[in-house]
């Protein structure tokens, strides 16, 4: 979005403060309470997730089940310029801005590649299209023995020679999750901007009708494509800080699970498709409900004599279920019908 | 008069059924155009035709003298092609202000102004239309008359130079159609802008509205000329009424 209006800024910012705040809260009780903060974490992971997801999916209408892939190239490019750096013998912190760089490049290309041959298909041809890409990578990467095949990359070991053994414990815990605050601050903007300005129009209209759009003047591809990588990059990075930065790993049994990008639908559904403070309370209530049904319910039944793995998620689902049958909407949606209070009402975005 | 919009020979098959059979037809700058026809006789057919929806097998589509079959309809649009859909297709999730602001941004203004003034543009039209009052209403809550009048103020967001209304009055109570007649007149004085519209039965409004009608049956141009004697032509009386031709 080159040469921004003053006017869309402020747009921006006046839709993006409600979700600043709340990422401003999470990163003070992050700060406060050590003894939660991996629990916190897990909550910023899921929601940026959701974030930069909702930008493609919340927008457009269009599902991409093979989000995760974005993920997965983001770490594997920071993982790779963290080698690359070492190996030529560059030290310090200069590592995390070209390997998220990198990351999102490499993720922006992918997403151009994917996005320029399946968004011409439309609906489900599309979801359908994309779970193809999130395999196909994962299996071209084992079979054909690269960038590690199935065992990964690790890298923990570069990331001590680029910034020594103690700069490696701050990379991978403290910085590693202020880092991920910032992603969350970045996309949060970014989403702002998209909504305030003509691509956001364009891809609502989109979503709500595309051959209108398309014969209303919308040049349906070019505006669905923009979001994509957009939505993609952002992946990206956050792949490159969560398992490459944070966790010093790669393993594609892991980074291409598609778990993660059900997830991100799920969070994105629960708090509001579309909507900027949606997947934040989506991912709250998506590990809050978790973590219930994991710590205090499922240890109740298991007492009964039901024991089962994953016995928790048979607690969760129905529970999400119900959610989402009570706000369609997401919790956004739901607070947007309920609340009359304009004053009120113009917070919540 | 100069001249806006021709089509030449037009010919569109879909499977075994030719909608449009060679049709040719002109349109001036700011005149006030309808096109008549029976359920079937090809008027939509030429609608999406003329906007891009649907690529002609034979024929062109020629735009200030400027040939435009090959164009997407998107960038029709940015020339000044603007329309209306039979069957409304607001976005029904978005309020009617930003219905209206998404036809002026994409319209013939494209990339020339930013969110900012297409909404208060969305604000001047909604208040010529009368529609000013359910600004930040969702589009999909309004009645089917005030969806028809939001795909006119739409259309008209747009900036066209050519305003093809589909069916805009069908359905309507003869006030709220002479409501939508004098705004599509008020815009037509004020924008010099050519207005086609399809009408299947409303002959009310076509003699109100028209200053010269086409009529087109089985894919054809079969009449055009000054309202009153078109619609007393026996032909076209025949075409309405059934019987041999």
């Amino acid at each position: 979005m080159p040469g921004v209006d003053p006017w869309v800024l402020r747009e921006a910012l006046r839709r993006s403060a409600p979700t600043l705040v709340f990422y401003l809260v999470l990163l003070a009780l992050y700060l406060a309470m050590p003894q939660y903060s991996q629990f916190i974490a897990m909550i910023l992971f899921y929601a940026i997730l959701g974030q930069a997801f909702n930008i493609f999916m919340g927008m457009t209408g269009y599902v991409d089940f093979g989000y995760v892939a974005f993920l997965a190239s983001g770490a594997y490019a920071f993982s790779l310029a963290a080698i690359a750096l070492s190996e030529a013998g560059v030290t310090g912190w200069i590592f995390i801005p070209v390997g998220l760089a990198f990351a999102a490049i490499v993720a922006a290309t992918l997403a151009s590649i994917v996005g320029a041959i399946a968004l011409r298909l439309r609906g489900a041809y599309f979801a359908i299209a994309t779970i193809g890409v999130n395999e196909g990578l994962r299996y071209f990467v084992e079979g054909a023995n690269l960038l590690g095949g199935s065992i990964g990359l690790y890298i923990v070991k570069n990331l001590k020679a680029l910034v020594g053994k103690e700069g490696y414990q701050l990379a991978a815990t403290l910085l590693a999750d202020l880092l991920m605050f910032l992603l969350a601050a970045v996309t949060v903007l970014v989403t702002g901007i998209i909504l305030s300005s003509r691509l956001g129009y364009a891809l609502q209209a989109i979503r709500e009708d595309e051959d209108a759009a398309r014969a209303l003047g919308i040049n349906v591809t070019k505006y669905k494509v923009t979001a994509f990588i957009i939505s993609g990059m952002l992946g990206g990075m956050l792949g490159a800080l969560n398992w490459a930065l944070k966790g010093g790993v790669v393993e594609p049994a892991h980074v291409f699970m598609i778990h993660y990008t059900v997830e991100a639908i799920v969070i994105v559904m629960l708090g509001g498709a579309g909507t900027l403070l949606g997947p934040v309370f989506g991912a709250m209530t998506y590990i809050g409900l978790n973590y219930v049904s994991n710590v205090y319910i499922a240890p109740i039944l298991e007492s009964m004599g039901i024991k089962a793995t994953g016995l928790h998620l048979i607690i969760l689902a129905p529970i999400l279920l119900a959610i989402i049958i009570a706000a369609p909407n997401g919790i956004v949606g739901l607070l947007k019908e309920r609340i009359k209070n304009p004053r009120i009402r113009s917070f919540i975005t | 008069m100069a001249e806006l919009l021709r089509v030449e020979g037009v010919v569109k098959r879909f499977g075994g059924i030719t909608a449009l059979d060679g049709v040719s037809l002109s349109i001036e700058q700011g005149e006030l155009m309808a096109i008549i026809g029976p359920n079937g006789s090809g008027k939509t057919t030429l609608f999406n035709v003329i906007n891009g929806v649907l690529k002609p097998d034979a024929g062109k589509i020629v735009f200030e003298g400027r040939d435009i079959t090959g164009l997407p309809p998107y960038k029709r649009v940015a020339l000044g092609i603007a329309r209306t859909f039979q069957i409304p297709k607001p976005w029904p999730n978005l309020t009617v202000r930003e219905n209206v602001a998404i036809g002026a941004l994409f319209g013939s203004m494209q990339g020339r102004i930013g969110a900012r003034e297409a909404l208060e543009i969305a604000d001047e039209i909604l208040e010529i239309v009368g529609l000013s009052g359910k600004a930040e209403v969702e589009a999909g809550k309004l009645t089917v008359p005030e969806k028809k009048v939001l795909e006119l103020a739409r259309a008209i967001a747009m900036r066209p130079k050519l305003l093809m209304l589909d069916e805009v009055v069908a359905g309507m109570s003869p006030k709220d159609a002479d409501r939508i007649v004098d705004v599509v007149k008020k815009i037509r004085d004020e924008y010099n802008i050519s207005v086609v519209s399809l009408v299947e039965h409303v002959m009310r409004v076509v003699t109100k509205f028209a200053e010269r009608v086409v009529v087109m049956h089985q894919g054809r141009v079969i009449r055009e000329g000054p309202p009153e004697e078109v619609l007393r032509d026996p032909l076209v009386q025949r075409v309405y009424l059934g019987g041999a031709l």
